[in-house]
């Protein structure tokens, strides 16, 4: 996955580019690339400009990085550039309410 | 008309998942359509592979008409209906918490048709319309 999810880190932001489809085979391996970035970083960027789809192992994921920048003061966890259909699965299934999306 | 057999793994439905992709590419299906039976029948499968301990069996009948795609997935896996789910709630605490029932909404939602019958095995068929977006 190493090629599929890209980190690059400036100052105390880090972006992370999500390529692909990431499915419930993949969801584990997300969380565990995604949580350290956001522990160790201030305001974390999931740039989804070219991410196909995802899943709801996904969405758990980030739903558990979200719980990490929600107990802190200062942390901010961000999602970009996601298409139609993810979108609407973020509105169908209430991540809207939940993850910032931009 | 076109029908996958696999085991219920993950890496099994990796293989064929990618196949379906690339057919409905091929027949002209919208990007968009694609991305949504795509995620639909991830989370159909993924639940019949993670529901079920031993060696499971599928067979995937993927048929592109022109203003719909059907898939009629069967296993011999556990008995289960996914219309008896009732949707997630959207609710911020429940969401939170993490309560399980998402995928079967994101099927339910994802496409336009579902139906699930037992005959000796689930019979699980969704429809998606491929009409203009």
């Amino acid at each position: 996955m190493e090629e599929r999810f890209i980190v690059t880190v400036s100052g105390d932001e880090a972006v992370i580019s999500a390529k692909g489809a990431f499915k419930t085979k993949d969801a584990e391996e997300f969380g565990l690339r995604l949580m350290p970035v956001v522990i160790n970083n201030k305001r974390v960027v999931i740039d989804m400009t070219e991410t196909e789809y995802i899943c709801s192992g996904v969405l758990r994921e980030m739903l558990a990085a979200q719980a990490k920048v929600d107990d802190s003061d200062d942390k901010e966890l961000i999602i970009t550039n996601v298409n139609d259909e993810i979108m609407e699965v973020f509105e169908m299934t209430g991540f809207i309410n939940i993850l910032t999306v931009e | 008309m076109e029908i996958f057999k696999f085991e219920a793994d993950f890496n099994s439905w990796d293989t064929i998942s990618e196949q379906i992709n690339i057919e409905l590419k091929e027949q002209g299906v919208s990007v968009s359509n694609i991305r949504k039976i795509m995620m639909a029948l991830e989370e159909h499968i993924s639940n019949i592979i993670k529901y079920n301990e031993a060696s499971v069996n599928v067979e995937l009948t993927m048929d592109i008409l022109k203003d719909a795609a059907k898939f009629i997935i069967e296993d011999n896996g556990k008995k289960f209906n996914p219309e008896e789910v009732i949707d997630a709630s959207t609710d911020e605490e429940v969401v939170r918490k993490r309560v399980g029932g998402m995928g079967i909404t994101m099927v339910r939602r994802l496409m336009d048709e579902t139906d699930y019958t037992y005959e000796e095995k689930n019979i699980f068929k969704m429809t998606k319309y491929l009409g203009e977006e």
